[in-house]
């Protein structure tokens, strides 16, 4: 398989800003591994660039970090980067994470019907809390970490050549884990997040093959 | 149409009552639905509309999770 990996993440608002950051580490762990990135950021992060980016790189790999809604996901000032029924054949033969609202619901599934090996995402809407005076600094956001380290374990898996169906259930785990973590610490300071944590784990997504591995 | 949690009367005085053990400061961001703090979350549900009816369905499916003893598979 070809070892591209192409990374969507604009950052337009506070949400697409704690995603950005997150996907920063994302960057550094393909990087490291020596795998060619396409690293669509901020504004680079449109339709246009990305189609293009998507034909002539062959990427094997897609992770989309952005707003997202049932049919579509977005990228800079929510510019719709890929739809059902509009552009998704061309996810044809790729693995896709989608750390985006809803999008396993319709796109998901009709990504796979257009030839998408795995498309891994949430079927409701990722939720994460955040502390106001973290905002500058979101890598030192403690309570959001809670929420984007599952995640970003997930792509870290599959960086690791792991089969979608492993990263996946490590993903949970890792949610389950944060959860218990929680429930057994006395007075934890995050308690008020399980809800939204359980949330998170209980609509992440894999459609496809749970055997496919980048 | 599924019936709705948030139309529960005494669902509705339960989610408040645990929004309102969070600390006031902290945003939530809700995907499409944009960033919110607790005192909006508290308003969504007092109105009932769909936020409402979200952080309804989030915060009975936790409490369904602890009863049900799924807690610490």
């Amino acid at each position: 398989m070809n070892k591209t990996v192409l990374l969507t993440r604009p950052n337009h608002d506070n949400t697409t800003r704690y995603l950005f950051y997150w996907a920063q580490r994302i960057v550094i762990e393909a990087e490291a591994k020596g795998f060619q990135l396409l690293d669509l950021k901020e504004g680079r992060a449109n339709r246009k660039e990305f189609e293009s980016m998507v034909g002539s790189k062959e990427p094997s790999l897609i992770l989309f970090y952005g707003h997202g809604s049932s049919c579509k996901v977005a990228g800079y000032n929510d510019e719709v980067l890929i739809e059902a029924g509009d552009n998704d054949g061309i996810l044809k033969s790729k693995i896709i994470h989608a750390l985006s609202c809803k999008s396993a619901q319709i796109l998901g599934p009709r990504s796979i019907d257009s030839g998408a090996l795995t498309y891994i995402g949430y079927d409701e809407d990722f939720i994460f809390c955040c502390i106001p005076e973290k905002t500058s600094k979101p890598l030192e956001d403690k309570l959001a970490s809670l929420f984007l380290n599952p995640p970003e374990l997930l792509i870290k898996n599959l960086l690791k050549g792991n089969s979608t169906g492993v990263s996946v259930g490590r993903a949970k785990r890792l949610f389950m884990d944060n959860i218990q973590k929680l429930l057994t610490t006395e007075n934890s300071e995050y308690d008020y997040a399980i809800p939204y944590l359980l949330w998170n784990m209980n609509h992440l997504k894999l459609i496809g093959d749970e055997e496919a591995s980048f | 149409m599924e019936p709705r949690e948030i139309d529960n009367q005494d669902v509705k005085k339960l989610v408040i009552a645990r929004l309102n053990v969070m600390p006031k400061e902290i945003k939530i961001s809700i995907g499409e639905d944009g960033e919110h703090t607790v005192s909006d979350l508290i308003g969504h549900v007092e109105k009932g509309d769909d936020i409402g009816e979200k952080m309804a369905r989030i915060q009975m499916d936790y409490l369904r999770f602890l009863t049900e003893g799924k807690a610490y598979e």
